[in-house]
C-alpha cells in the first residue's frame, strides 16, 4: 500500500434538478492506475472536471496528498490533463509544447532542452519532430507528445479524458504501453476516464464504475469481473464476461 | 448548368456583385478618366490634410480597439460576468445599428462646452467618434474566437501545465487569435476611415483638424461634385488595398 494521492469526500454536483454527481467518495493510491467508466451521462466527465479544479462542486471536498484542494485554482493543483483530442497548441512545435509548464516555471534554457530531450526519448519520439507543428504528427505521436508536456512539470497525479477513444486499433497497441508504465517510469499516478470497459481493464488496476452521478463499484479488474455488486455493473460488463466465457 | 435552383442562385448572386461594383467602378474609373481632376485634388491642401487626418484617426481608432477587444473578449469568454449578452449587445451590436449622427450629439452634449471637458472641434473627438462606431468590429471578431478556444480544452490544459492569466493570453489566447485580431483591426480601419455622421456634428469640419475625406466629400459635393467623386475614390482604394493587405497578411499568421 502506497497510501492515498486523492481523496475525494461525498462530492456532490448538481445541474438543476438533475445530480451530475451524487455524494461520490473513494481515494486513489499513489502510483495507481485509476480507472473512471461509465456511460455517457454517468458523471464521469463532472468527476473529471472537479478534480481538475474547472468544475466547483455544490457539496464534498477533493484532496491532494491530505491537502484539501477543493478551492485551489487549476494552476496550482499539480495535476496534469490530457484531453481525449490532446490538446496541443497547434501554433507551437513539438518542444515548445513539451517545454510549455517548464518554461512557467522559469526553468533554465538548458534544463528545459534537457528535460524535452530525456522526454522525447522516454516516449520514443525522434529529435527531428522537435521543430514539427502538432498537425504534421500522426494521431500516437500527438498522443505521446502530450502526454510527455503533461509529464514535464511532474505532476502529482494525471487525467487522462479517453485516451483510447479517438485511436485506431494498430495507434492504441503503440500507445498502451507508454500508459501502462507511467508511474514505473515517471512516478507519477494516472487516472483514466474511460468509456469502453474493455480499455479500462486492460488498462487499469482499479476501476470505479459510475452510473447516473453515484459511483457503484469500486475494484481491481478481476474482481469486477468476477464479482459485480450491481446489476447495472452486470450489465455493463455483459459483453465482456461473455467473452471471457467465449474464449475460456 | 446543373439544375434550375443553380442558375437561379447563380443569377442572383450576379446581380448583387453588380449591384455593388457599379457605383463602385464608377466611382474609381470616372476619376482615372480624368486624370487632371486626381491631380486638382492633391493640389488641394485641404483633401490632404483631410487624408492625413482620416488615415491618422483611423489607424489610432483600429489601434486602441486592439487591447480593449481582447480585455471584453476575455471577460465575456472567460469571466462569463451576469448581463454578458446585455454588456455584448451594447458593446458589439448596439453602435453598428446605432445612428452615427445621434451619437456625435451624445458626445456633444457629454463632451462639449458644458461638460468639465471639452473636446468639442478637436483631433480627439475624431478619434472618439470613429472610435465608438468602429471598435465593435474588433470587440465582436476577438470575443467569437475567445469563445471558441473557451470551449476547447486549450485554455484548461495550459492552466494545468501552471499557466495564469498573463501566460494564458500572451502565449496561447491571442497568438491562436492573431488571425481575427487583424481581421478585427482591418475591419475597424475600413469602418473608421468610412465614418461621418459622428465626426461631423461632435469634431465640426476644420481644415488639418478635423476635417477627414468624409466631411470633405459632404462639404465639396455641391459645388465640385467630380471631385468629390473622385476624393471617394481614393477613400475606396485606400480602404480596399488595406483590408486585402491585412487579410493576406491574416493568411500567413
Amino acid at each position: 500500500m502506497n497510501g492515498n494521492l486523492l481523496t475525494i469526500e461525498h462530492l456532490t454536483k448538481r445541474y438543476g434538478q438533475v445530480a451530475a454527481l451524487d455524494d461520490v467518495s473513494f481515494a486513489v493510491q499513489k502510483g495507481e492506475r485509476f480507472g473512471v467508466v461509465g456511460e455517457s451521462g454517468s458523471g464521469k466527465t463532472t468527476l473529471l472536471r472537479c478534480i481538475l479544479g474547472i468544475t466547483i462542486s455544490d457539496e464534498g471536498r477533493v484532496s491532494l496528498e491530505n491537502k484539501d484542494i477543493t478551492g485551489v485554482p487549476v494552476e496550482h493543483r499539480g495535476i496534469g490533463y490530457v484531453p481525449q483530442d490532446f490538446g496541443l497548441f497547434p501554433h507551437l512545435s513539438v518542444s515548445e509544447n513539451i517545454a510549455f509548464g517548464l518554461r512557467i516555471q522559469k526553468i533554465s534554457l538548458q534544463e528545459t532542452r534537457s528535460r524535452v530531450e530525456t522526454l522525447l526519448k522516454a516516449m520514443q519520439l525522434s529529435e527531428e519532430l522537435m521543430s514539427r507543428k502538432p498537425r504534421e504528427l500522426s494521431g500516437g505521436q500527438q498522443q505521446r507528445v502530450a502526454l510527455a508536456r503533461a509529464l514535464a512539470v511532474s505532476p502529482k497525479l494525471l487525467l487522462l479524458d479517453e485516451p483510447l477513444s479517438n485511436l485506431d486499433e494498430a495507434t492504441k497497441d503503440e500507445v498502451l504501453p507508454y500508459l501502462r508504465t507511467l508511474s514505473d517510469r515517471f512516478g507519477t499516478t494516472a487516472m483514466f476516464v474511460i468509456h469502453t470497459i474493455q480499455d479500462a481493464l486492460d488498462l487499469c488496476d482499479r476501476i470505479g464504475v459510475f452510473h447516473r452521478g453515484r459511483l457503484l463499484q469500486v475494484a481491481t479488474p478481476h474482481e469486477l469481473v468476477g464479482k459485480p455488486t450491481t446489476p447495472q455493473v452486470s450489465r455493463l460488463l455483459a459483453g465482456i464476461r461473455q467473452n471471457h466465457t467465449h474464449s475460456s | 448548368m446543373r439544375d434550375k435552383i443553380s442558375f437561379l442562385l447563380i443569377v442572383l448572386a450576379s446581380l448583387l456583385v453588380l449591384w455593388f461594383s457599379v457605383p463602385l467602378l464608377y466611382a474609381l474609373f470616372r476619376p482615372i478618366m480624368q486624370p487632371e481632376l486626381l491631380a486638382q485634388l492633391f493640389a488641394d491642401s485641404r483633401f490632404r490634410g483631410a487624408l492625413v487626418i482620416s488615415i491618422s484617426t483611423a489607424v489610432l481608432s483600429a489601434l486602441l480597439a486592439v487591447p480593449f477587444a481582447i480585455a471584453i473578449a476575455y471577460v465575456l469568454a472567460f469571466l462569463r460576468p451576469r448581463g454578458a449578452i446585455l454588456i455584448e449587445t451594447a458593446l458589439v451590436d448596439v453602435p453598428q445599428t446605432f445612428p452615427p449622427v445621434a451619437e456625435g450629439l451624445i458626445y456633444l452634449v457629454l463632451l462639449g462646452s458644458d461638460a468639465p471637458i471639452n473636446l468639442i472641434g478637436t483631433f480627439a473627438a475624431v478619434l472618439i467618434a470613429k472610435f465608438f462606431v468602429a471598435s465593435p468590429f474588433a470587440i465582436g471578431f476577438v470575443t467569437r474566437k475567445f469563445r471558441d478556444l473557451e470551449r476547447s480544452d486549450i485554455p484548461i490544459i495550459a492552466r494545468s501545465l501552471g499557466a495564469g492569466t498573463g501566460t494564458l493570453l500572451w502565449r496561447v489566447l491571442i497568438p491562436l487569435s492573431l488571425r481575427d485580431i487583424l481581421g478585427g483591426f482591418s475591419l475597424t480601419f475600413a469602418r473608421a476611415m468610412g465614418e461621418f455622421g459622428g465626426t461631423l456634428i461632435f469634431a465640426g469640419v476644420i481644415a488639418w483638424k478635423t476635417e477627414i475625406i468624409p466631411t470633405y466629400v459632404s462639404r465639396v459635393s455641391a459645388e465640385t461634385p467630380l471631385l468629390a467623386l473622385a476624393a471617394t475614390a481614393v477613400l475606396v482604394v485606400f480602404s480596399t488595398l488595406s483590408i486585402l493587405t491585412f487579410k493576406s497578411l491574416a493568411k500567413r499568421v
